[in-house]
């Protein structure tokens, strides 16, 4: 078994020269309270000081966290991370470059929602207006179709994957991060980032999956299951070795049928939301929920107009003929379809155990470049 | 940090002390003699074969003319991507690059959706361009807003990219606390150094460059994700805006040529508009029937199949021809109708009486076998007329009666009265006609023989090659002048209505003002059009500018003269040499369908071809020719205040080639108050007035009392609108009289707007574009004609042209009703409104997005004086 590295031990070290800090982390007085970070891992909620001790923890995939996650991420990347960019800081990683591309989803989302409404009411007469807002109305809910559909159908790959591999692609973890000092008088700024384990497929935190032999548990305890699971054996001596290359392999293929399959089922969301019985409901639609009376029968609407607008999506304009009657349907059969063989393939592996003895591995007409 | 195999052995393996001079004890392996026992911990512990090999990454300096090669790279990168995305290997920056594709491949999904579910070619162009529009959104804003003004004032391209040894193509700043700066040269780095006012002997000088660069970089990432969200939408909305015309053009452009081809090159092109149907679909029907007697049902097939893709008027013609020549008066009989025979005489006899002894003794009744050998074999496989096969019938009926009186004499009663009744059922009311009769008619003796067979394929091959150059100039047709988008028509009307627009010098504010009433829009073009004539110089521009336009486009488009010449030339021959050819087939029904009859093609299908034309030029043509009318109409008034010219009018007696034309006039002298009330509605006619309004909505509120001492004439106001010192609309609108019995008041009218003088003025300003002139001319010509007397023109008894017959009857128009509203055209004010209200929402769109692009761009482009100014960087130094 090759043994976990761990290559941050030191529990109680700190980046910074300022004397009052050492002070109050190293030898400590008095006990500082616990204090605890919103995710949880298996139930319970993370300490900070377990935070320190491990310096990444993977976090519960529930819906809880993903949207606390969410938030997290959200909040920082319209508030602290652009701050820190802007300022040109050392600190501002690739994670917060990343982070901040909700931004321009989100902003893009909002201003292709105003493009084709905000001037509606200046139009020259009533029924200019009526139509372009019919119109603008539509492409409104288009984008948000479009967003909605891309987030959830990932998980129409996602979730079966893991029914039937037991691999969490989308496992979360959380990760402490000390930054560098910028200014003489800068304490301790450790941040917080939300990664996940298969966020890098070449480099996986496959360590976080160990079980932690400290609380009595088996290293392999999740490599075990999942060998298992995936039909390689039981009582495995290695069983992480064995699962590795295979995990790998349905991390990699999940990605790729999740992206591809999102971006289909994204452009269903948006052709649904075009459709001609959106009509009905935006003559009654109403978020004021205070009215409850009135909100209730918007949503009644809602439903029905999702339901006619599926219906005319996938059957097509009355009296349609040929491509035209059958394109909503091709569309989306095409985005089930890639759905579909998206998880059929990530079940079939494509790695076929090797025959070849460890002599021949290494090719001798090749060159070679340690990592 | 990661660990591999390797690594974690390496680190834990007791290393030679001197690593440069290998032991002696160990066999140094080169790869090239590696031994058939290998072993891998020997390798590693002799490490000096694994050794980096030298970098091969380096700046990737973007240029337009490597932009294919580059494009085609990155196109077999994202194969090969795929390829391992597919297989499970696939590395990280493998797949972010299908993330890409994947994104692309969504949009084009919705892209071709919509594609689909757009009527016309434009529109569904641009859905395509619309994706495209977005994508190229994302990159030009960067590229406009930050990576031009970073390269300007620092002096690198904060956005540069580089290829890594492994051949991955990467942003070099993108992350920032990952940067190869190894592959930035000295000559950038003095560059930026330069620019930012780095001291030139700075200690560490290339770091702090590096910081700064990194700081620039880092600021400008942000700066990106910060405003690309709010930017895409919008410049791709923009670039869409401008696009659509250019689309619009490029496709008219293209179709005019391709439809004009239609007839420069006629005989060839048709040949593509040769569908095969007819053909196929005849041979199909002959295939079926053949050898089987001609019925009414073979008829309908063939005729059908024979017209498909024509009127069904033709195949009405074509059935009757056919049966003509396909069918014969005689009929086969066949000893196999003996049995249907006998069903019908047991069907007649049961449906005559209801006597259960009768029924009983049915099989008494019909004719036995012997009796009816004998009728069939004297006729059996003869031809038969309906005569004889009465004949037939009738000796069938008298076997029936003789057994009956058998049957009468052998107990069963069966009175006179019900032998009379089953009798006359056999028969019908004519000679061909009973049950009997059908049972004996149904084998006409004319079968689908080879010779029909081939008679029919002949006409067949005809009528497919004449439905090719039929086929061919329909598409001509109505890709010219059909009442659709992206017509040729449709682009001319737009284009030359928004032109008039800006001729009329409509502002926006102009637009806003009238925008939610159409009378509202009528008032101001009133003052425009009193305004522009009000100065002779301006009233020549306007025209002639109107005139100019109209003939650049139409001739440019819709081409009325090879309409009018080229187009009717070939329909006409197309339909003559199919009529020749069907007429010595002696197919003359379908010919007068195809052409009419003895020279007069009304209600043929060429008729209908040429009025298709007719129709939808006229649309056009009068509609503008009424904007040049009314100008027309205001300078006459300018010209000539007291409006004399309206009482001069022509009156027509007789008709057609014995029509003669006197010139009158009404001797009665205006009051200047009338002369108001007649400018008033003449103006609401020019610019508002529907067919409707001159027939049947034409109660023009007068006052019933005019000021009868002032005979002046019209006044005008100082900017050239009229004055009117009595006319009040609103006071009349509620005390004001319809005054039927003054019918010269409405012949003044017709006579200001349609049969007065055409102005000097108009004249020579109309000297070089005879093609506006002409349609002028016609025009007035048509409204006098067709609507000047109008049978319901408000009342009978106020037309405003009187034509008489020479018995001194009266003669009113005879135009159809879809005819004079076309005379009439579209009301200038929804024709100018329509377009106008159009450019005001783009407007107000412009101007709101205008405004936040240019905000965004400006703070985005301010924003690179701000960035920079690395800690290392003490300037001061």
């Amino acid at each position: 078994m090759i043994l976990p590295v761990q290559n941050y031990r030191n529990n109680n070290i700190l980046f910074t020269a300022k004397q009052d800090a050492h002070a109050k982390s190293g030898n400590v007085q008095e006990p500082e309270k616990e204090e605890y970070l919103f995710v949880t891992h298996n139930g319970k909620r993370i300490s900070k000081s377990e935070l320190k001790k491990h310096q990444a923890v993977p976090v519960d995939n529930n819906l809880r966290n993903r949207m606390y996650i969410s938030w997290d991420k959200f909040s920082n990347a319209i508030t602290m991370y652009p701050a820190r960019g802007l300022k040109g800081s050392k600190n501002s990683n690739f994670y917060e470059f990343l982070t901040m591309g909700t931004v321009p989803y989100l902003a893009g989302s909002a201003m292709l929602m105003a493009v084709f409404n905000s001037a509606n009411k200046l139009f020259a007469t009533h029924r200019d207006i009526a139509s372009a807002s019919a119109f603008g109305k539509k492409m409104a809910l288009g984008v948000l179709f479009y967003g909605l559909a891309k987030n959830f159908s990932k998980s129409f790959v996602t979730t079966p994957v893991k029914w039937f591999t037991g691999v969490d692609t989308e496992q979360p973890y959380v990760k402490l991060c000390y930054k560098l000092p910028e200014r003489k008088d800068d304490g301790d700024t450790p941040s917080v980032e939300f990664h996940k384990v298969y966020e890098s497929l070449e480099f996986p935190y496959w360590n976080l999956n160990y079980g932690d032999t400290s609380k009595g548990e088996p290293m392999n305890i999740y490599y075990d299951k999942v060998a298992k699971k995936l039909g390689l054996g039981t009582n495995l001596k290695d069983s992480d070795q064995d699962a590795k290359p295979r995990i790998k392999e349905i991390a990699v293929k999940t990605n790729f049928a999740k992206t591809f399959s999102s971006y289909l089922w994204a452009a269903v969301g948006v052709c649904v939301a075009l459709q001609k019985p959106w009509d009905d409901y935006f003559k009654v639609a109403t978020l004021k929920f205070w009215q409850p009376k009135r909100f209730i029968a918007s949503m009644g609407t809602f439903c029905d107009s999702m339901a006619d607008s599926i219906s005319a999506f996938v059957k097509g304009p009355e009296g349609a003929k040929g491509i035209k009657k059958y394109a909503g349907l091709t569309l989306a059969g095409t985005a089930a379809a890639s759905t579909l063989v998206g998880i059929v393939n990530v079940l079939t592996s494509s790695n076929k155990p090797s025959k070849l003895d460890s002599a021949d591995i290494i090719e001798k007409d090749r060159k070679y470049v340690v990592n | 940090m990661q660990t591999n195999l390797i690594n974690s052995y390496i680190q834990n393996k007791t290393l030679p002390q001197n690593s440069q001079k290998p032991s002696d004890n160990i066999e140094i392996v080169t790869r090239r003699k590696a031994k058939p026992d290998f072993d891998i911990n020997r390798e590693l512990a002799n490490r000096t074969f694994i050794r980096p090999l030298p970098p091969k990454g380096h700046i990737i300096n973007d240029n337009i003319w490597a932009a294919p090669a580059a494009f085609a790279n990155d196109m077999i990168y994202d194969m090969k991507a795929l390829k391992s995305a597919w297989k499970g290997d696939a590395n990280d920056h493998q797949l972010g690059k299908l993330n890409d594709v994947g994104m692309k491949l969504g949009g084009l999904g919705i892209a071709a959706y919509l594609f689909n579910m757009k009527k016309t070619p434009v529109k569904k162009g641009m859905e395509f361009v619309g994706l495209a529009a977005f994508f190229a959104s994302m990159s030009l804003w960067r590229y406009l807003a930050l990576e031009i003004p970073a390269i300007v004032i620092h002096g690198f391209n904060p956005f540069m990219r580089y290829e890594d040894s492994q051949g991955r193509k990467k942003e070099f700043f993108q992350d920032n606390q990952y940067l190869p700066y190894d592959m930035i040269s000295d000559k950038t780095i003095n560059r930026v150094a330069k620019r930012r006012r780095i001291p030139e002997n700075m200690p560490n000088k290339r770091d702090a460059v590096q910081d700064e660069m990194r700081t620039i970089a880092l600021q400008n990432y942000t700066m990106w994700m910060l405003t690309a969200g709010p930017a895409t939408p919008l410049l791709s909305s923009l670039i869409c805006n401008k696009l659509e015309p250019v689309l619009e053009n490029t496709y008219s452009y293209f179709m005019n040529k391709k439809v004009d081809n239609i007839l420069v090159k006629f005989s060839e092109v048709q040949k593509k508009y040769k569908t095969g149907n007819i053909e196929k679909d005849v041979n199909s029907v002959l295939e079926m029937y053949k050898g089987r007697p001609v019925n009414d049902e073979i008829l309908d097939s063939l005729s059908t199949a024979l017209t498909q893709e024509l009127n069904p008027k033709v195949a009405e013609g074509m059935k009757a021809d056919l049966a003509n020549m396909l069918t014969s008066d005689k009929f086969i009989v066949s000893k196999l109708q003996k049995k249907t025979v006998t069903e019908t005489v047991a069907s007649v006899v049961k449906s005559v009486s209801n006597d259960k002894n009768l029924h009983a003794e049915i099989a008494k009744i019909i004719p036995t076998n012997e009796q009816l050998t004998a009728i069939f074999d004297k006729f059996d496989g003869q031809k038969l007329d309906a005569m004889q096969l009465k004949d037939m019938a009738d000796s069938v009926v008298s076997g029936v009666v003789e057994n009956l009186q058998k049957l009468n004499k052998n107990g069963t009663k069966v009175d006179k009265r019900t032998v009379k009744n089953i009798v006359k059922a056999f028969y019908g009311n004519s000679v061909g006609e009973g049950p009997l009769m059908a049972v004996l008619t149904n084998r006409p003796a004319k079968v689908l023989d080879d010779e029909a067979q081939n008679t029919i394929k002949k006409i067949a091959a005809r009528m497919s090659d004449f439905c090719a150059e039929n086929n061919a100039l329909s598409e001509y047709a109505f890709k010219k002048i059909a009442f659709a988008p992206d017509t040729s028509k449709g682009k001319f009307w737009n284009d030359f209505v928004k032109e008039l627009t800006g001729i009329l010098e409509i502002t926006n504010e102009e637009i806003a003002s009238t925008r939610y009433d159409r009378p509202l829009v009528a008032k101001l073009l009133q003052s425009k059009f009193q305004k522009i004539a009000a100065d002779k110089n301006k009233y020549e521009q306007v025209i002639k500018k109107a005139a100019d336009v109209y003939k650049k486009k139409i001739e440019s488009t819709v081409k009325p003269d090879d309409l009018k010449g080229k187009y009717i030339k070939q329909l006409e021959a197309s339909y003559a040499a199919v009529a020749k050819d069907f007429g010595d087939l002696g197919l003359t029904r379908t010919v007068e369908k195809l052409v009419g009859k003895n020279g007069n093609d009304t209600g043929s299908l060429l008729k209908v071809s040429k009025a298709f034309v007719d129709n939808n030029l006229s649309s056009v043509k009068n509609s503008f020719a009424r904007f040049f009318n009314t100008l027309n109409f205001y300078r006459a008034v300018v010209n000539d205040p007291n409006l004399d010219f309206a009482n001069h009018y022509k009156i027509k007696i007789g008709h057609d080639h014995n029509a003669y034309v006197e010139t009158r006039n009404i001797t009665q002298k205006m009051l200047k108050e009338v002369k108001e009330e007649v400018y008033a509605l003449s103006e609401f006619l020019t610019v508002s007035g529907r067919i409707s309004d001159y027939s049947v909505k034409f109660e023009f509120l007068r006052n019933l009392a005019p000021n009868d001492k002032d005979f002046g004439p019209l006044t005008f106001n100082s900017d050239g609108t009229v004055h009117f010192n009595y006319y009040n609309e609103k006071a009349l609108a509620s005390k004001g009289v319809f005054i039927q019995s003054d019918t010269n008041f409405f012949k003044r009218v017709m006579n200001a707007l349609f049969d007065g003088p055409i102005q000097q003025e108009t004249n020579s300003a109309l000297q070089e574009f005879t093609i506006v002139k002409n349609m002028l001319e016609e025009y007035r010509k048509n409204m006098v004609d067709e609507i000047g007397n109008l049978n319901n023109f408000a009342f009978p008894s106020k037309v405003m042209l009187d034509q008489w017959n020479s018995d001194g009857s009266r003669i009113y128009s005879s135009g159809s009703p879809n005819l004079r509203s076309l005379y009439v055209g579209t009301p200038l004010d929804e024709m100018i409104s329509n377009t106008a209200k159009l450019t005001y929402n783009t407007n107000k769109w412009y101007k709101m997005f205008k405004g936040i692009g240019l905000g965004l761009l400006g703070v985005t482009v301010l924003s690179q004086f701000f960035f920079g100014g690395s800690k290392k960087v003490d300037k001061k130094k």
